[in-house]
């Protein structure tokens, strides 16, 4: 049986994330408790600021939800009664399919975003290396991140804006072509600003700076973006050595006029600014748009952009969910074959048994020569013998959801009173 | 016409109007599944054009371009080498459609045509096939360098004015674009220099003095001159963006003149398979 428990950004808000959010140090810990546990075979911890989710592969029944919630609540020393509410277990098919879809991005807070597939990548990684993770969940990782890769490669799921901040970034990627190498400039110290620095800084950018009238508020949100300070009066300083600028305070007037824009543009080595007005009323002037290499755009503009592309998106998700469930099926299939495994294995060696004990009663009676004609002969034929009943617990096994055929094969030929010895 | 001498123009045809219909699917769906599949088709076209062009200069015993027909196939094939390598480059299929929409066009009109039944002494000389390879690396640079320009204003318009269309959808950035464009118009530059210095030697060779009253190579050296000045303008200048797609553009519209007029208007010797004068 493959599982998962796990909290995310739909079934949990940030505050009670933040208490089951795995840090290095808890993660070690929780190693330690997955390996000594008796019950679960297989184990990884995927924990990203979005979800924290822990797969497990067992063949104990006894690998239940309440298991796996009380190792967390021992790490975290949380009881599970204050968390348990918001999280979600499911087991087999549901548990692979989820997996699949948290690695194509179908389950993030922005659809097709692809930062997850290098921490779903980063997370097996960590449990290949602890040695928690083993043949199933390596395939089940790995299958994953491929049907990650190839969904957002088949369908545009990854592409086009969700939101106000991922709009801005789309279009800075429509001017830039390196997005990293590009220097924001936040004026305004609020909400709705930060977070569309902080979507920047997602898709690489580094080089921050925050102004505010108020300094001791574009300090606190410095810190918080790891930004630089820029003082309110040295705005007309900084503005050449930027390329994307962020506008959100609350003023009456315009904070950048044509004159201020054209003056920095006129200072600047690049001609290229892009300005993003996120405040109402307006913080840059609309003539700014005149000026040349200026794109202007305002939170109306961004809107906009988002409603035009929701409905492609949708059908485009639609499109990657029947991609992904054909990759689930395939990866269950396999599982499942792999039930039939044992009893394979334990019909070859009774039917082994049987021609070795055959050919020892006529070692005696022939020539080495024809003994060895007859060890050859013996073997091709049992071979032989076995490939369809082989192939046909396979399918069965990949097929059918209950053991019958299996447990009937077993029943059958009395492999479990069979000495293996 | 010799139907043999004419197959590798139809051949290559058909497969730019099979790329074609390709490209044109992935501009609507947008998707790698039906992008790659026209890269490598187009890869293969380009390949089996190439052949086909090798296998008629084999058989005549020398090196086409020889007529007009010979001179646009190897346009074509030398424009879809240098998109290929521009959209390897900048992983991005956005100019693919009008690309080998041209390209397609210029195939049709050389197949139309076909190879040159007759050619004249001065196309045999040695060092009229370098000329002759550079200047058509040249133009065909040149006609990559003309698409992104475009491309460029039309992605800078649609930025600009707030409402991104199909177009902006598919096309590389605007920083991505005008860096494309340097690079075509260098390597066209580069090319067009080379191919000028062996013409006016080659002109000069069968010639002598009167080859400078003869239009064309005029026209070739003003082209020279207005592709020159736009990249001095980058360089010096500090140009960038639109202005230089437009610089770009003036220079694209002289060499279309220049060939008109060659081919139209002017008394020239630069007609192949006629006489000099």
């Amino acid at each position: 049986m493959i599982c998962v428990l796990g909290q995310n950004h739909k079934t949990a808000p940030v505050e009670l994330r933040e208490k089951l959010a795995v840090t290095e140090e808890k993660r070690a810990a929780l190693g330690e408790l997955l390996r000594a546990d008796s019950v679960v075979d297989e184990s990884v911890v995927l924990s990203t600021c979005n979800r924290m989710e822990l797969y497990a592969v067992s063949n104990d029944p006894r690998c239940e939800q309440e298991r796996l919630a009380s190792m967390l609540a021992e790490v975290h020393g949380i009881p599970m009664q204050e968390w348990q509410d918001t999280t979600y277990f499911r087991r087999d098919h549901g548990a692979v399919r989820h997996l699949f879809r948290v690695a194509s991005g179908l389950d993030s807070m922005v659809l097709g975003e692809g930062q997850i597939l290098a921490q779903v990548r980063d997370a097996h990684g960590w449990s290949t290396e602890q040695q928690l993770a083993h043949e199933v969940l390596h395939r089940a990782f790995d299958e994953a991140v491929a049907c990650g890769k190839f969904v957002r490669s088949e369908t545009r799921v990854s592409e086009g804006p969700v939101s106000v901040a991922s709009a801005a970034v789309h279009l800075a990627k429509k001017i830039f072509s390196d997005l990293p190498a590009q220097s924001v400039l936040l004026v305004g110290a609020g909400d709705t600003g930060a977070r569309v620095a902080r979507h920047m800084q997602l898709f690489g950018v580094k080089n921050l700076r925050v102004t505010n009238r108020t300094r001791s508020r574009a300090e606190k949100l410095a810190r918080e973006l790891d930004a630089v300070v820029v003082p309110w009066t040295q705005l007309d300083e900084h503005l050449p050595a930027v390329s994307i600028v962020v506008t959100a305070v609350s003023s009456p007037d315009p904070v950048l006029t044509r004159e201020r824009v054209r003056a920095a543009l006129g200072a600047a080595e690049r001609r290229t600014l892009f300005m993003i007005d996120l405040a109402v009323p307006r913080n840059i002037g609309e003539d700014v748009q005149q000026v040349p290499g200026v794109f202007l755009y305002d939170v109306d503009d961004l809107q906009q952009l988002v409603q035009d592309d929701e409905g492609h998106r949708r059908e485009e998700a639609e499109k990657a969910e029947g991609l992904v469930e054909e990759r689930v099926g395939r990866f269950v299939e396999w599982y499942r074959a792999r039930a039939a495994v044992p009893t394979v294995r334990d019909l070859r060696r009774w039917a082994e048994s049987i021609r070795m004990a055959e050919l020892a009663d006529a070692q005696h009676k022939v020539d080495p020569e024809t003994f060895e004609l007859l060890d050859r002969f013996t073997a091709r034929l049992m071979n032989k013998f076995l490939h369809v009943p082989t192939v046909g617990l396979r399918e069965s096994a990949a097929h059918d959801q209950s053991d019958t055929m299996l447990q009937d094969v077993r029943r059958l030929f009395r492999l479990d009173e069979f000495d293996h010895q | 016409m010799d139907f043999g001498a004419l197959l590798p123009f139809w051949v290559a045809t058909a497969l730019y109007l099979g790329v074609f219909a390709i490209y044109v699917a992935w501009f609507r769906v947008g998707t790698d599944a039906v992008g790659r599949p026209a890269t490598i088709l187009l890869g293969i076209t380009v390949v089996v054009h190439g052949v086909g062009l090798a296998s008629l200069g084999l058989a005549r015993g020398f090196f086409p371009p020889t007529g007009t027909g010979e001179t646009l196939s190897m346009v074509a094939m030398a424009t879809a080498l240098i998109y290929l390598y521009l959209e390897f480059d900048a992983r991005n299929r956005g100019l693919s459609v009008f690309a080998v929409g041209v390209i397609f066009v210029v195939m049709v009109k050389a197949s139309w045509i076909g190879p040159a039944e007759e050619v004249t002494p001065l196309l045999r000389k040695h060092i009229f096939a370098p000329h002759a390879l550079a200047i058509i690396l040249a133009m065909s640079a040149f006609v990559i360098s003309a698409f992104l320009s475009t491309a460029y204003l039309v992605q800078y318009r649609q930025l600009r004015r707030r409402r991104l269309g199909i177009w902006a959808d598919r096309l590389p950035s605007l920083e991505t674009l005008d860096f494309m464009t340097r690079r075509a118009t260098r390597v066209g530059f580069f090319f067009l220099t080379v191919g000028l210095v062996l013409g006016i030697v080659l002109a000069h060779e069968a010639w002598e003095k009167n080859w400078t009253k003869d239009p064309q190579p005029w026209f070739t050296i003003g082209t020279w001159f207005l592709y020159g000045i736009a990249l001095a303008l980058r360089r010096r200048r500090g140009w960038q963006g639109n202005r230089v797609a437009v610089a770009n553009l003036i220079a694209f519209a002289s060499v279309v003149v220049g060939i008109l007029l060659a081919y139209g208007v002017l008394d020239t010797a630069h007609r192949f398979g006629e006489s000099a004068p």
